[in-house]
């Protein structure tokens, strides 16, 4: 115990790098970083969503058979029965991304739809979102899409391009088709018709992002294609090996959902998972790891293989040794691997090996075989079979390139592929040579576009009727919100047009559902998705022999190395922020700040420390990358970043950026010319980092919007030891174990500084206000859990119609974003902890921000809601200076004056447009809460806990979030609340923060929590 | 004057004669008039036109402001507050000299405040006038400003009381018209005079108007004298408050830095020797340029150097007392914001804060730098700077760092910032350069007062 | 050309000791209705014109109470019974917050009540008065010192009046007319 709190004092908290270094590097080295969102859930469907959906369902019963709801845009021409002015429908619909796709309820205004929340019973949403899910109603409304097919850059009719567009006739050859990977059963239907009629073309399937490795993998173990299912709330050990399994997965909200289950303390009797990971970027799972490890990617083999052979050695005999000559890794790493190894045994069949998809398909089958000999398979990792789905192929894409380059294609299709950004540089011409007629099918006017004869616009997926699976298997039908918004046509239409036939999207999916009786159709269509196919896919994997995995092992023994090297590589990953550059022309997620780096608008060359010193560079330098691949050399140039926790010697560069679209609207305060880098280039295809990179400094230097601790602000020692003092007051935290001895430890910081431990005992001039009438609202939020993805920041964005201010005001320091995503990182600057906090308005009870107004513009109502009369603001600002959390926004700009009116059509209308010159913040969303007082008083009945669900709790997967009445001590909130570990934040200003905060939880292995205070590891035999 | 008078004058004046020179009841009268009657010398010409362009310039920033809005300024979260309240804190400290002089030195009976009073107080008005510019702007809604008012209105609603800008509004408020009163009803008698020498009917209508027909009765001159009084023992508690008031803008919020019990003395101490100040950088060469040197004495320049060397100290003393409270309360926000203010990224202007308010003021005590005209005249301007970003320093210091690091941010002025500070230099001299021309800077009447010849008994004294 | 009617007479003199002693025996020999004009306050006049204290010390008082109660009832009445809002959930009526603006309107009463009550008792603004029918009197405000007997008073008989003044001393006497 006493040793533990030694551990405790001896943490070092430190914000970012240069309060980590001494003034001389501090000119040299400036890193920013800034918050993130959370992800929330709602348990239940609330009663007004379920009625909207009979409701929904009801009229839908007399609509089947056209387009429906049949809405025209605002204003009404003939108003369809089931639209209530006022009142916002729900629908259910299902969006797919990659080869898994999210059911979704979308809210619905007059026919305009608004807001995206999870659909409860959906296994892959589970009633939570993505910020990219959330995010995608924005898409929908974006000024910027084409708006009416082209044919050699002169717009066409839909009508004239139906009736005369016939490009394919004969068998197909010289055809070639590249689209993504798809999961909806019609389109591959169609595709598979498609390749019938067209015997000799070929399709391609590609993904920058891609799961092929991880299939193929578990191919060669198992001979089937499948793909793995985790389940976090059965396992105690989690050891994450470049797996984002928590942010970026395609399947993440369904990891959260599981891993937060065995991540939720409430008692001291609790039990809490361990997550181990080792990476070679910094991603949310590594923020939330217990143990991070970081490695450089060349690495990977030989770290799963003395793994293996540790593994071997404690008690998986069956495993085959891996034969390494030397280990490449340091005591501190040989102690690790035998702990970690320990303990996975230790809980057989309650822990999961998760490792990265880019990862090559020989590790994949190793960790099969690993998570095979631990018990795992079936039980905490269960497999999907993918045989439906049309998956991204490699191979394929490599040998179209080919034929391309040698000329051998005469009709190229790209269906929704930006192919000029991928594959530009890999061409020996420029394509029009290459290639006689390009039909694009995309939505936006990109590079590819402009190349393309003929380009036809594509159907956001809340115009257009389609179905999709999920990996598990479960079938949902996409059913549109609203039609199109321009002459777009879905992608099935356009199949079923190159087919020779124009059929509604409507009829398509029909016809592909036409085994399931219309009943069933329509219940699906209701529930958003079939309740028979859930987990349909699921295959149980029989056990496989080690020994039929020989040259698993043999291909990994070639692949070690066997001395640490520091050459120079080049780590690519996927954008927190655009995916694989489809949200290119999103500004809510451009404008979030990634999780890590808390930069908006841009991407950068991320870097370690140490190689930042040995390149001599500082953060916003231009870095000129050169490598080469199968003879040529390609170069990029991109602004570097400094952040910890980085291997040395390893670029991290984010994909998906550079993307060069042509625009039709042009915003005030928004630099729509704010791209990013393409790092694709120096990217060799297929795999996942480049080797031999070459770096050299231009004197070029590029400023970053950054939002925490902007242009490298408190460079000084100074500040470093400040934030050192102040993080334990701010982020409260324990180690589990030390919180089972000391399960009041929030309060072992107050008590050193005298304060009480009850509100009520804090000395006041004033009596304090009664609050004892219901409803009072609160909210609570767990630390431990949130993983700092931005999902409830955009549904936040979404709900109240939170303006997009532009790079340059992000530089300035004006972002709106109602919550902030605190991030600190703490410990040594090579491998540091972390600790995140999302902070919004709180509602303080004695609000300091009320007292200050000279015109009682913020007041508090009798419900305990901080609320803002924007229409009684002048905008002192004066509230923002005595916001002791600094959660206010102010307007500086009429930031909203030029938003195109179809981007305005995104706007909740239940929330007002803040003008210029007026602050905002959180609201508590209280139009839902009045939506839910109205609707239960209209059932004469109280309000019950779960009524209200705001929209950051709504949207995240962790159930980080809870609010509900205070009052009510059975209510979540107040449940909360009242655990020991629940904390106010600057307690002792006796603000009385209606917004609490539970503490952090780390759950570092006994026997390595040396290694985190990196003390000296002794070793002992 | 004869030896005798001379010696006389020694009996109710502790130094050198209040007035200098060969001066009786009629000369006094004719230095002054002509000031206002005759023509403007050139170098009053070339200061109008220059602060008058300044004006224009602040005329123009504000139009752009109003239009495009408060993000022209430098200002982010979490610093919402930039020059424009520093400018505000600023200007209304400078009026507080004029106040002191001619109320509280009136109430001591301080003679030799009667050659300044007059502009000193003429000073105040513009000073507050500049002061009032800026709360009114900084507002991002400038057209909804009288919500601050406690108009009965439409909506039912009202002003809140409890907030310090609202006091401000009222403090302030009562500040202007009260210096306004006090300084037009010092005026009147000496209006007269203008009135009865007024060559053109035009002069003689205007002056008499403004006159309110004085006819120097002495029934008048007995309540007159009295109001007067009543007036200078009201300003004398307003001008302590107002000052007092304005710091709890800053000592009532709760932020690091600003919440602090100190700040009302060390505001008024702070007020007064910027004030100070800005009287003698004006003095200095309005008595060159109209030679009223022997009015407004190197006594009167020394005695002004003393208060200013006074108040100086105490606003050091101030300094100094907020260090050591910070750093025993324990609180450690209150004490980082401190070491913050000396060390941190706003250091530079710390140092010229200290060296321009607590250093150079102590130049004053050796009586030869306090009588070297050219000393006193650098010195106040120092004071002027130093004091300036004495609020600059509170205001932007504290805001840039407070509670949670995760907000904080660093504030860069903006172009308009800089141009609206210069601007507001323009407004005040262009008042104040109209004031020197049309009517009398030195109260004739109070001076005639303490000419030996008033007092009726003079020549028994012995 | 109808009869001018008469003000009464100013006659002038040199010095405030002088003024001071012809004040003194104008009281002496009985006159009410008169006055002495002097370009500043000359000390130990009141006494020899034998005038009682002035009034305005009251005036201001009650001008204070005004402003003070005034402020404090609005304050009251406006955040507890018009518009009661809870703010920092504090009490409506914060008494503490609100002595503030109390005070402050205090003295603005005060300040008022002063100006209006000093030129109510001087009966200003007044444009002209028959005093500046006399070129002479434009010296009032400059170096000359007077004293003016009233037609009005009992005791003021054109020649007798204009000796008496001579014999105290006075120069320049004149009538002056309305």
């Amino acid at each position: 115990m006493p040793q533990i709190k030694n551990n405790k004092t001896e943490k070092t908290y430190w914000r970012s790098l240069q309060d980590k270094m001494d003034s001389k590097e501090i000119e040299s080295f400036i890193v920013n970083e800034f918050p993130a969102g959370t992800i929330e859930v709602s348990e239940t469907m609330t009663r007004k969503k379920f009625l909207s959906l009979m409701g929904a369902s009801m009229a839908m019963a007399g609509l089947v058979g056209c387009r429906k709801p049949i809405q025209k845009i605002l204003p009404y021409v003939n108003a369809p029965e089931d639209i209530i002015p006022g009142i916002s429908n729900y629908y259910a619909t299902t969006m797919s991304m990659g080869l898994n796709s999210f059911g979704i309820i979308v809210e619905s205004h007059e026919g305009r739809p608004t807001h995206i929340e999870g659909n409860q019973d959906h296994p892959a949403s589970k009633g939570s979102v993505t910020s990219y899910v959330q995010a995608s109603i924005l898409d929908l409304y974006d000024p910027d899409r084409l708006k009416s097919p082209m044919h050699n850059s002169k717009s066409v009719s839909l009508t004239n391009l139906k009736n005369n567009f016939t490009p394919l006739t004969g068998d197909g050859s010289g055809v070639a088709v590249l689209s993504g990977s798809f999961n909806s059963p019609t389109t591959k239907r169609l595709y598979d018709k498609f390749n019938k009629k067209f015997s000799k073309s070929t399709w391609t399937t590609f993904d920058l992002k891609s799961q092929e490795n991880q299939i193929s993998g578990l191919a060669y173990s198992t001979k089937k294609e499948v793909l793995p299912i985790y389940h976090f709330d059965k396992s105690n050990i989690i050891l994450s090996i470049e797996s984002d399994f928590l942010g970026n997965d395609q399947n993440s909200i369904h990891n959260q959902k599981t891993f937060s289950k065995s991540r939720k303390i409430k008692t001291k009797k609790d039990k809490m998972n361990r997550l181990y990971c080792v990476e070679s970027t910094l991603t949310n799972t590594g923020m939330m790891a217990d143990h991070r490890y970081k490695i450089r990617p060349d690495e990977v083999y030989n770290f799963i293989a003395e793994l293996n052979n540790t593994l071997a050695q404690n008690g998986l005999y069956k495993l085959k040794k891996i034969n390494i000559k030397k280990s490449i890794f340091d005591k501190k790493y040989q102690k690790f691997i035998k702990v970690l190894a320990r303990d996975l045994i230790k809980n057989k069949s309650k822990s999961i090996i998760a490792i990265g998809d880019e990862l090559p398909s020989e590790l994949h089958s190793l960790v099969f075989i690993l998570n095979q000999e631990l018990k795992n398979n079936n039980n905490s990792v269960t497999y999907h079979s993918t045989d439906d789905f049309v998956k991204s192929d490699l191979e394929s894409t490599k040998k179209l390139i080919e034929k391309i380059n040698s000329g051998n294609v005469d009709d190229l299709f790209i269906l929704d592929v930006d192919f000029i950004h991928l594959f530009s540089h890999l061409l020996n011409d420029k394509i029009t040579n290459l290639v006689k007629n390009i039909y694009y099918f995309g939505s936006h006017k990109d590079l590819t576009s402009k190349i393309s004869t003929w380009m036809i616009p594509k159907s956001h997926y809340l115009e257009a009727w389609g179905d999709a699976k999920s990996i598990d298997g479960t079938t949902s039908i996409v059913q549109p919100l609203i039609s199109p918004l321009y002459n777009s046509i879905s992608i099935n239409e356009f199949l079923s047009l190159l087919l020779g036939n124009d059929i509604s999207d409507y009829d398509l999916v029909k016809e592909t559902w036409s085994s399931k009786s219309s009943l069933v159709f329509k219940k699906t269509i209701h529930d958003g998705y079939l309740k028979s196919s859930i987990s349909s896919n699921s295959v149980s994997i029989p056990r496989v022999s080690v020994e039929s995995q020989q040259n698993i092992f043999s291909t990994i023994e070639e692949h070690l190395s066997n001395k640490k090297t520091n050459n120079l590589i080049a780590r690519f990953t996927i954008s927190n922020q655009l995916y694989d550059g489809r949200y290119t022309n999103n500004y809510w997620l451009r404008e979030a700040p990634d999780t890590i780096t808390k930069i908006s608008w841009e991407n950068v060359a991320l870097i370690s420390i140490k190689t930042a010193k040995d390149y001599s560079l500082k953060n916003s330098d231009i870095i000129e990358l050169k490598s080469k691949i199968n003879g040529k050399e390609f170069k990029i140039e991109a602004p570097v970043w400094v952040l910890p926790g980085l291997p040395n010697d390893t670029i991290i560069l984010e994909m998906g950026y550079g993307r060069e679209l042509e625009r039709d609207v042009d915003r005030n305060y928004i630099d729509e010319d704010i791209l990013g880098v393409n790092v694709l280039p120096i990217k060799e295809i297929g795999s996942y980092y480049s080797n031999n990179i070459l770096l050299s400094k231009t004197q070029k230097i590029h400023k970053v919007a950054c939002t925490q601790d902007h242009h490298g602000l408190d460079l000084e020692k100074l500040a470093a030891n400040e934030i050192e003092g102040r993080l334990p007051e701010i982020i409260r935290e324990s180690n589990i174990e030390d919180y089972r001895l000391n399960d009041d430890f929030v309060l072992d910081y107050d008590r050193k500084k005298h304060i009480p431990d009850n509100d009520s005992d804090l000395p006041s001039m004033y009596p304090s206000h009664d609050y004892s009438k219901g409803p009072q609202w609160g909210m609570n939020i767990d630390l431990n859990v949130c993983t700092g993805c931005n999902a409830c920041s955009i549904a936040c964005q979404s709900e109240n119609n939170i303006p997009v201010v532009g790079k340059q005001q992000v530089m300035d320091g004006r972002e709106m974003s109602w919550i902030r995503m605190d991030r600190y990182f703490k410990g040594d600057v090579e491998n540091p902890e972390f600790a995140l906090q999302p902070v919004a308005c709180l509602h303080c009870e004695n609000a300091p921000c009320e007292q200050v107004c000279p015109v009682a513009a913020t007041t508090h109502d009798k419900e305990g809601l901080n609320g803002m009369a924007y229409n009684r603001c002048i905008g002192t600002r004066y509230c923002a200076n005595n916001c002791p959390y600094k959660v206010r926004r102010f307007n500086f700009y009429n930031y909203t004056y030029d938003t195109p009116e179809v981007v305005q059509m995104a706007n909740n209308p239940d929330v007002s447009i803040r003008f210029r010159g007026v602050m905002e913040k959180c609201t508590f969303c209280v139009q839902r809460i009045s939506e839910a007082k109205i609707t239960a008083k209209n059932e004469k009945r109280e309000l019950a806990d779960g009524d209200v669900k705001v929209a950051c709790q709504t949207a995240c997967a962790m159930d980080a979030i809870t609010f509900g009445d205070i009052i009510d001590k059975n209510s979540k909130v107040s449940q909360a609340k009242s655990l020991n570990h629940d904390y106010s934040l600057l307690k002792e200003l006796n603000t009385k923060p209606r917004t609490t905060y539970l503490a952090k939880f780390r759950n570092p292995h006994p026997d390595l929590v040396k290694d985190n205070n990196n003390k000296e590891i002794i070793e002992h035999h | 004057m004869t030896d005798t008078t001379a010696n006389k004058l020694q009996t109710y004046v502790d130094e050198a004669p209040l007035v200098e020179g060969d001066h009786n009841f009629s000369t006094i009268t004719d230095k002054i008039c002509s000031i206002v009657e005759s023509k403007p010398p050139r170098g009053w010409l070339i200061a109008f036109l220059f602060s008058f362009s300044l004006l224009l310039i602040l005329q123009g920033s504000i139009g752009y402001l109003i239009w495009e809005g408060t993000g022209i300024w430098g200002l982010n979260n979490p610093v919402g507050w930039g020059f424009a309240i520093v400018n505000f804190v600023f200007w209304v400290g400078i009026g507080h000299a004029g106040t002191l002089i001619s109320a509280v030195l009136y109430l001591f009976r301080q003679k030799w405040r009667t050659a300044i009073n007059r502009f000193a107080e003429a000073m105040t008005i513009f000073a507050v006038i500049c002061a009032l510019v800026f709360p009114g702007i900084h507002i991002g809604r400038v057209w909804v400003a009288y919500f601050m008012f406690p108009i009965p209105n439409q909506m039912g609603m009202w002003p809140n009381f409890r907030s310090p800008l609202l006091w401000d509004i009222f403090a302030v408020g009562t500040y202007f018209a009260v210096s306004l009163l006090f300084w037009y009803v010092g005026l009147i008698p000496d209006l007269a005079t203008l009135r009865d020498r007024a060559k053109s009917k035009v002069k003689r209508l205007v002056y008499g108007i403004l006159s309110m027909g004085w006819r120097s009765s002495h029934r008048h001159w007995q309540n007159y004298e009295l109001a007067y009084l009543m007036l200078a023992g009201l300003s004398t508690p307003l001008v302590l408050s107002v000052h007092s008031i304005v710091s709890t803008d800053f000592a009532v919020s709760l932020l690091p830095g600003w919440h602090t019990t100190i700040f009302p003395p060390y505001f008024v101490a702070g007020a007064i020797f910027s004030g100070f100040a800005m009287v003698m950088t004006l003095a200095i060469p309005a008595r060159k340029i109209y030679g009223l040197e022997s009015i407004i004495t190197i006594g009167h320049l020394d005695k002004m150097a003393k208060i200013m060397l006074v108040t100086g100290s105490m606003v050091g003393y101030a300094y100094a007392m907020e260090f050591f409270i910070a750093w025993y309360s324990g609180n450690t926000y209150e004490s980082f914001a401190f070491v913050n203010r000396a060390v941190g990224p706003y250091a530079w202007a710390y140092w010229i804060m200290i060296s321009c308010n607590v250093i150079i003021p102590q130049l004053f005590w050796s009586k030869t730098l306090r009588t070297s005209v050219p000393v006193l005249f650098i010195a106040s301007i120092f004071a002027n700077i130093g004091m300036w970003f004495e609020r600059f320093v509170i205001v932007i210091s504290s805001l840039s760092r407070d509670y949670l690091p995760s907000s904080w941010d660093y504030y860069t002025p903006s172009i308009w910032d800089i141009l609206m500070l210069i601007g507001s230099f323009g407004l005040f001299f262009t008042f104040f350069l109209l004031f020197l021309r049309f009517l009398p800077m030195i109260a004739m009447f109070e001076i005639k007062g303490i000419l030996p010849e008033a007092d009726p008994h003079h020549e028994e004294v012995h | 050309m109808t009869p001018k009617l008469i003000y009464g007479i100013l006659a002038e003199f040199k010095d405030t000791k002088s003024i001071l002693k012809a004040a003194e025996s104008v009281k002496i020999e009985g006159y009410i209705n008169f006055d002495c004009h002097t370009p500043f306050p000359v000390h130990g006049l009141d006494d020899a014109m034998g005038l009682k204290r002035s009034i305005i010390g009251y005036i201001v008082g009650f001008g204070c109470v005004m402003g003070a109660s005034g402020g404090l009832l609005l304050q009251w009445w406006s955040s507890s019974i018009e518009f009661p809002i809870v703010i920092s959930g504090k009490p409506f009526f914060s008494w503490q917050a609100y002595m503030i603006i109390t005070f402050v309107l205090m003295i603005l009463g005060g300040a008022f009540a002063a100006l209006i009550g000093m030129f109510h008792l001087n009966r200003m603004p007044a444009y002209h008065h028959p005093l500046f029918n006399s070129k002479n009197f434009q010296k009032a405000t400059d170096d000359a010192f007077f004293v003016s007997i009233e037609f009005k008073d009992p005791m003021f008989d054109l020649d007798d009046t204009k000796n008496f003044l001579v014999s105290i001393g006075g120069k320049n006497i004149e009538v002056i007319e309305e």
